[in-house]
């Protein structure tokens, strides 16, 4: 049985570990993307201490922390079922293996938000990808479409534009959204085209991958030919897994000022939370706090 | 073994992959999926993906960059 065993590989779990660490408990992290959502950041420029440094090295940094600790960390690990028995809780992993654990960091972050619609798994990473940073220059005189409206899309279509031979944008708005200087700029790409006002409902492919999409507005069904899609329609808490937890409307954990939830023991910390602010430092001091507090609860355990 | 990363030059992934090799002294090739097309099609036809990063270890295929699965392959402690 683990003191402590976190779920996530972002700030929050990373940072949360570090502290566990150091004070001598027992723990295991296990973490779907060992990095969290901080590595597609190409520049951050308000952690402190680094004017400026990318997502990417920022989170290499802190895996190198933790790993000075030796800290077990199960990489390439989904938790699909947190439940608690008695005092203690067991963790079900994607791997089929289980382990128990005195007390639960939860710290799984945000994930890109689906579309939920026909062809979309099937063509995941065929085509359809959640990553435009990673995969947009692979689109040179391609024909690319990116759903969503805000500066996530605006900024996939920035760097799909000047290479494509053709771009595509839908979304359900019937105004594009993020920041106007953006906006205005992306807009003056020749090949751009935006359906306001209109949903993707249908990917369709072949064995190579994807061919075209349906895209569906109240009028009409149209069908566009394009080999790629980038789905850009913002995030969401990843907190399927743990059931008997209270959440709010959007999904995300609630917990009180020590990053404790309302089952005793388990702890949650960062953007899977109900904190407004969703920050690489806040996610960092959240995960501290979460296992200080994880800590104090485990010591009180042992007394009584 | 032989370690072949497909890549585009703005994948952090990927550039976390490369570090990772580095910091471990894992000998590797990296590929611009971007600019050569053939190896885009390499690429596709071993994993029947295009998406970056794939990793090629020894002809076993890694889709992202999966610490814990390269770490097995590579025999990493
Ligand atoms: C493009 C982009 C740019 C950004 N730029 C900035 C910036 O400049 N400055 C800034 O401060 N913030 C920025 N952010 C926000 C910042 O990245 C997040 O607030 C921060 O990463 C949250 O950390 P976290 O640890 O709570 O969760 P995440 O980083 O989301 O990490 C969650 C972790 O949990 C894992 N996980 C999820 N579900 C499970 C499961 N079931 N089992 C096991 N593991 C699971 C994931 O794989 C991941 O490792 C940016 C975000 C994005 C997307």
């Amino acid at each position: 049985m683990k003191d402590i065993v976190i779920i996530g590989g972002g700030p929050a779990a990373i940072t949360a570990s570090i502290y566990a660490a150091r004070q001598g408990m027992d723990l295991m992290v296990i973490a779907e993307e060992l990095g969290g959502q901080a590595i597609l950041s190409s520049a951050i420029e308000n952690y402190t201490g680094f004017e400026l440094i990318s997502g990417a090295e920022l989170i290499g940094k802190f895996i190198s922390h933790a790993e000075e600790f030796g800290i077990e960390i199960k990489d390439s690990v989904r938790v699909t079922d947190v439940k608690k028995e008695g005092n203690s809780f067991s963790i079900y992993r994607s791997d089929g293996n289980s382990c128990r654990a005195r007390a639960v960091i939860v710290a799984s972050g945000a994930r890109p938000r689906k579309l939920g619609i026909a062809g979309e798994e099937e063509f995941v990473g065929r085509g359809l990808a959640y990553c435009a940073i990673c995969d947009a220059p692979i689109y040179k005189d391609k024909t690319a479409l990116v759903v969503g409206g805000g500066n996530s899309a605006l900024d996939a279509v920035r760097q799909l534009a000047p290479i494509a031979k053709k771009v595509y944008m839908v979304d359900v708005a019937p105004e594009l959204g993020g920041e106007a200087v953006l906006r205005e700029r992306i807009l003056k790409f020749p090949n751009l085209e935006v359906f306001n006002s209109s949903e993707l409902t249908e990917i369709q492919g072949d064995s190579d991958g994807i061919t075209s999409v349906t895209v569906s507005n109240p009028d009409k069904n149209i069908e566009i030919k394009t080999d790629g899609v980038f789905v850009e329609i913002g995030w969401e808490a990843s907190s399927d897994f743990v059931k008997m937890v209270k959440k709010n409307k959007k999904g995300e954990i609630i917990i009180d000022s020590d990053n404790r939830t309302d089952v005793l023991g388990l702890f949650a910390a960062g953007d899977v939370t109900s904190v407004s602010k969703k920050q690489v430092i806040v996610a960092a001091g959240a995960g501290a706090s979460a296992a200080l507090n994880a800590i104090d609860y485990l010591t009180r355990l042992k007394e009584k | 073994m032989k370690v072949k990363l497909y890549t585009t030059p703005t994948c952090p992934f990927c550039t976390m992959a490369e570090s990772f090799f580095k910091e471990n002294s894992i000998e590797f090739e990296a590929v611009n999926v971007a600019e050569d097309r053939d190896a885009l099609e390499e690429m596709r036809e071993k994993s029947g993906q295009s998406g970056v990063p794939v990793i090629d270890v020894g002809g076993e295929i890694v889709i992202g960059f999966k610490r814990g699965q390269l770490k097995e392959l590579l025999g990493i402690e």
